[in-house]
């Protein structure tokens, strides 16, 4: 048999937001968090190699475990079980419990974040330790990157409270683009 | 009336024959028994101003007993006579004046004279013809089958050409159910609960047949065969009591095809190279294997390898420089696995320059399937060039061109002129089926002045037969980091494998009259690429999107973009809708750019017309040997599945090939707008004719097995293809064809130029059947012919308003006041309430909601159909959203590809549909939900209607 498939290396920059996040979030680490997303309310679960014993958040009991070479995230609601499987050996990846389309579904690693005065997005980048951030002022929002190993969910719990943001919301994932 | 009351009860026809009928006998009767007026006595009896029409009698048919009609005045009593003596089996009482009883046998036309006498033996008569004739049923074929039969044609045939038009009632018994499993043309009223009806064959004066077609309703149930008894009932009145002619034909059950769809599911293995970035000195080919099926793999290996070719492509150089096997485990649904292979630095010096090809395979998994899209093997070349040669730059090449020359290679652009031209593939398609632009090649316009966006995966810039449109340094690439050699400005593709964007480029702007290759639609107008496709370790960052379609100020500035060429879509999908940024940019486009009159973003409609990931509907008949596979007729994924393509600011297009039908790939859907060229893959028919990476040593040239143009005299550096296809060349068309509009009226808002390409399309496939299939023996339309809705728009889920006609367009484009639409308002109303959705019924469960108070000016421009529904599988359900105007459209097909792995039901799932262009919402919109199989319930628990109006001059 050949060998299993590899992990990425990350880049210099991610690692760094990797270590300011990891400062920022200690106390929080392996949260399941609920946050708004631009589709309504969604359970974030933090990425890692962690198992997450059940845990209930926003009525949905979610919990993750490791089978064979699978990551195995489990959200029971309405009486409901939903299951995802994310390979071990791969980039990190966050999950989101979405219950508005009863599924998992990926976090992206960015945050849309709407603030009465833009120019204070840099401000805002670092207090999360992100990697950049675009402001989109005629859409009435700004886009701010979070190195891939972040949690988005705590990320954006972060940003709730700060004085110079409005909302903030996490980004779901959509299916792959291809050239048709 | 004064007609008898037997004469009526005996005559049960359907109400055109029995009007007819009465008509008959009134002008037999000519009046009624009491004269209207009494006359004086010791009148002379008349029949002035009353004629008999010929009687048209049949062996073996029961007359509904006709009256003669009464003479005028004559003294009382009058006795009634016919000579000769009536044919055997019928009775003259004159008495009565009826004739009466079953003929027995034939009479020629005869004339017979009726005479009535009063008691003053004064006489009156008249002279009609009376005939007796055969009457024979005959049917082309014994048997019907249930699935691709054009139908058994039924034909009734007289011994004598009647002198005057006849009706001729069949019936139809038997074990089948007319309306369910079968019907009749010209039926008006099937009756499916009782199984029985009569269609009305009408055989005209002079004729002596007249013929109706019987056809099967399809359905996915194991019945067996069924019978089907037709027989003569009546014929021009008279009633044959069973002993009609008849004839039996035997309906052929073609099985169960997937009696529930769920047990067609499987895995859907998919390998593909997502990925290549530099990492220090050495490259990385990434790849990855994802399961887009609905049901679990079972786990397999992966091979992977690189390969060397010098600089003669083909020639391999045998063992491969590097390779590795990887073990690929079981994939639950949505689950994969990444990977890649390098290239290190050692290989590259020791092979020096050519290209090294990466090649995935996969072991397929037994009992897996693999889509049409990829499968299991995918390939990436990368070349390096010659030393000091940069792989992520575009390296200016030099070609012959002269100012002013034909370009060499548009005589086989089909898609701008068809003759009928093969197009380097084998055979032609058929004249005319193009963008209807003869006069724009001949005298313009060229889209001159019009900024064009190309949302891809790169842009050749420096192609010799691109570089004069491109617009210096608007360009961008979002994958500097991965290429640390590249250039902000450059989205240089440094595969090798061909770059989609530039394809895409050549069909919208190669430059006109160069002396070299081809022409694009507009070949003034200036073009720009962003790579957000190959922007693959971003692919998930937000601004890409933004910053490409015309958000960003920037790095790139795509303010000043006037069409936004979206050549795109999802591999494959979910139930979802747009993202925030997705809407919120193309909103701002439409608002804000070109000076508020709104920028283009003109979107490939998808090519999941046969891509049945999960669902292996397009096997169902293999077993059969049978050449008829359902998604032929309904297609599997639906362009509405991909929720890039439900927002109603779009242009969706979808893709026809040189036959001016359907390309075999093209998605289709209630979304779609219009209909452009795409082909097909250009070996047996024509793909389109268009730039490829130049050189000899990249693009389609390196393709293995690949038809190319390199051999040809008329391609001598390897710079153009023959093979680019999908709805992706379908949209470039439409750009190319909008940017002429921009030139000709550059007032034009976008909602100018979307009503224009509705009020010019073209039908295409003018003759396209509707499909009806029976699901618990109630038959229901899957798929509509052409509709015209209730403003007077041709509409068809495969083309939207039709093929995009260019010179129509523009000539609209000159004669249009600019923004004279209205204001765009929008509108929503909600209908609350569930109902159950019965299962395995084609009748379905039906909801109305009443639309009122909107102004009664109001035009519809797009409607979204925002649906909630709990539902097992909700692969099994089918939508249809029903206009107060009475357009129906379907906005969900049944067994959506997109559903299959998504249980649960609809969750504000949002489809959009073009069907009402025009109409006004006020009224009682109907939607009806039928479940297609057998197994799954659920329930419509609500849905919302959002319109956005207009008001249209008239």
């Amino acid at each position: 048999m050949g060998q299993p498939l590899r992990k990425r290396t990350f880049a210099p920059l991610e690692l760094a937001g990797v270590a300011l996040l990891s400062l920022l979030t200690a106390v929080a680490q392996a949260q399941v968090l609920a946050v708004s997303s631009d589709e309504g309310r969604i359970i974030v679960v933090p990425g890692g190699s962690s198992t997450i014993p059940g845990t209930m958040v926003d009525g949905v009991s979610v919990s993750v475990g490791v089978e064979g070479e699978f990551r195995v995230y489990r959200a029971v609601f309405r009486g409901e079980t939903h299951v995802a499987h994310v390979a071990l050996d791969g980039p990190p990846r966050h999950m989101a419990f979405d219950p508005a389309q009863a599924r998992f579904r990926e976090v992206t690693p960015s945050l849309l974040v709407e603030l009465d005065d833009y120019s204070r997005l840099n401000e805002v980048v670092e207090a999360i330790g992100g990697i950049s951030g675009k402001s989109y002022e005629q859409l009435g929002f700004a886009v701010v990157q979070l190195p891939e190993t972040a949690n988005p969910g705590e990320a954006a719990q972060a940003l709730q409270g700060h004085a110079a943001v409005n909302t903030v919301q996490v980004q779901l994932s959509r299916p792959l683009n291809v050239p048709l | 009336m004064c007609l008898s009351s037997r004469f009526v009860r005996h005559n049960r026809v359907f109400a055109p024959a029995r009007y007819a009928v009465l008509l008959l006998a009134v002008l037999l009767a000519g009046g009624c028994d009491t004269p209207p007026h009494r006359l004086p006595q010791n009148r002379l009896p008349s029949f002035a101003g009353i004629t008999v029409l010929p009687q048209i009698y049949f062996q073996g048919a029961t007359l509904p007993d006709p009256a003669l009609p009464a003479a005028l005045g004559g003294d009382a009593p009058l006795r009634y006579t016919l000579d000769p003596a009536l044919p055997p089996g019928l009775t003259f009482y004159a008495a009565t004046r009826v004739i009466s009883g079953t003929p027995t046998e034939t009479l020629a036309p005869t004339e017979f004279t009726y005479t009535a006498m009063d008691a003053n033996s004064d006489t009156a008569s008249l002279t009609f013809t009376m005939s007796v004739g055969t009457i024979s049923l005959d049917a082309d074929a014994t048997e019907l089958a249930e699935w691709n039969d054009p139908g058994v044609s039924v034909t009734v045939t007289v011994s004598e050409p009647p002198p005057l038009a006849i009706e001729v009632a069949v019936d139809a018994g038997g074990t089948a159910t007319q309306g369910g499993d079968f019907e009749i043309d010209g039926l008006p009223d099937s009756d499916p609960d009782d199984g029985s009806g009569s269609v009305q064959v009408m055989i005209e004066a002079g004729a002596d047949h007249a013929s109706t077609t019987l056809r099967s309703i399809p359905d996915f149930e194991e019945e067996g065969n069924k019978s089907i008894e037709l027989s003569v009932v009546t014929a021009n009145g008279s009633r044959f009591n069973g002993s009609g002619p008849s004839v039996s034909l035997e309906l052929l059950d073609e099985g169960a095809m997937f009696p529930d769809a769920k047990d067609r599911l499987t895995s859907a293995v998919l390998v593909l190279f997502n990925n290549f970035r530099q990492t220090g000195t050495d490259y990385e080919y990434h790849f990855a294997v994802i399961n887009f099926g609905a049901v679990t793999t079972t786990p397999t290996t992966l091979r992977t390898r690189i390969d060397y070719e010098d600089f003669a492509p083909g020639q391999l150089l045998g063992a491969p420089l590097a390779s590795r096997r990887f073990r690929v485990p079981s994939l639950p649904p949505g689950a994969g696995v990444r990977g890649h292979i390098s290239l290190p630095n050692w290989i590259q010096v020791r092979w020096g320059p050519g290209i090294y090809t990466a090649t995935a395979v996969v072991n397929a998994p037994r009992g897996d399937y693999f889509s049409r899209v990829g499968g299991f093997l995918d390939r990436h070349s990368f070349l390096i060039p010659e030393r000091g040669g940069n792989p992520f730059t575009c390296e200016r090449v030099e070609r012959p061109v002269s100012p002013g020359a034909d370009d060499p290679l548009q005589p086989h652009q089909w898609n701008l002129a068809n003759t009928g031209q093969p197009a380097f593939a084998l055979a032609g398609g058929v004249p005319g089926e193009d963008l209807r632009m003869t006069g724009a090649l001949a005298e313009g316009p060229t889209g001159r002045g019009v900024e064009i966006a190309i949302i891809d995966t790169g842009l050749e810039t420096c192609h010799p037969d691109l570089r004069d449109n491109v617009a210096p340094g608007a360009s961008h690439n979002f994958n500097k980091e991965a290429w640390p050699r590249s250039a902000a400005a450059d989205p240089f593709n440094p595969t090798a494998s061909g770059d989609h964007g530039t394809g895409v480029a050549g069909v919208i702007a190669a430059t006109a009259k160069n002396g070299i290759g081809i022409r694009g639609v507009a070949p003034d107008a200036r073009i720009r690429g962003y790579n957000f496709l190959s922007a693959f370790d971003r692919g998930p960052d937000p601004t890409i999107l933004l910053d490409s379609l015309g958000a960003g100020t920037s790095e790139p500035d795509s303010s000043g973009v006037h069409i936004f060429n979206m050549s795109y879509g999802f591999l494959h999908g979910l139930q979802g809708n747009a993202s925030r940024p997705f809407v919120d940019v193309v909103e701002h486009g439409v608002t804000e750019l070109r000076d508020g009159r709104g920028a283009l973003y003109v979107k490939a409609a998808g090519n999941g017309f046969r891509v049945c990931l999960a669902l292996r509907r397009q096997h169902a008949f293999a077993d059969r040997e049978s050449p008829y596979r359902p998604s032929d007729a309904l297609g599997c994924a639906s362009s509405n599945g991909d929720y890039n393509n439900n927002q109603p600011q779009l242009i969706t297009v979808g893709g026809f090939n040189a036959d001016g039908k359907r390309a075999s790939y093209s998605a289709t859907g209630a979304n779609l707008w219009v209909s452009a060229p795409a082909g097909e893959y250009g070996r047996l028919e024509p793909a389109l004719v268009t730039t490829d990476q130049a050189g000899p040593l990249r693009g389609a040239d390196i393709e293995p097995g690949a038809i190319d143009l390199d051999d040809e005299p008329l391609d001598p550096h390897g710079d153009y293809r023959s093979t680019f296809n999908g709805t992706s060349a379908a949209a470039p068309n439409t750009t190319g064809a909008v940017a002429l509009l921009l030139e000709t009226q550059p007032n034009l808002t976008w909602r100018d130029v979307k009503h224009i390409l509705a009020g010019t399309a073209r039908q295409i496939d003018p003759d396209i059947e509707p499909v009806r299939i029976a699901f618990g023996g109630k038959p229901t339309v899957l798929r509509h012919g052409w509709i015209t809705n209730g403003a007077g728009y041709h509409f068809h889920n495969w083309y939207g308003f039709g093929a995009v006609s260019a010179d129509a367009a523009v000539e609209m484009a000159r004669t249009l006041t600019p923004d004279n639409l209205g204001a765009l308002t929008n509108a929503e109303f909600t209908h609350e309430g569930s109902v159950a959705i019965p299962d395995n019924d084609g009748g379905g469960a039906s909801r109305t909601l009443t639309v009122t108070g909107v102004s009664e000016s109001a035009n519809i421009e797009a409607v979204e159909l925002i649906l909630r529904a709990t539902h097992d599988f909700p692969s099994d359900l089918g939508v249809t959203l029903v206009s107060p105007a009475g357009t129906e459209s379907i906005v969900n097909p049944i067994f959506n590809d997109v559903l299959t792995a998504d249980p649960g039901g609809f969750r504000d799932w949002s489809l959009l549909t073009n069907a009402f262009y025009g109409e006004s919402p006020n009224g009682d919109w109907t939607l009806r939900v039928i479940d297609a199989a057998p197994g799954d319930v659920g329930s419509l628990d609500g849905w919302t209607l959002k319109f956005a109006l207009g008001e249209h001059p008239d």
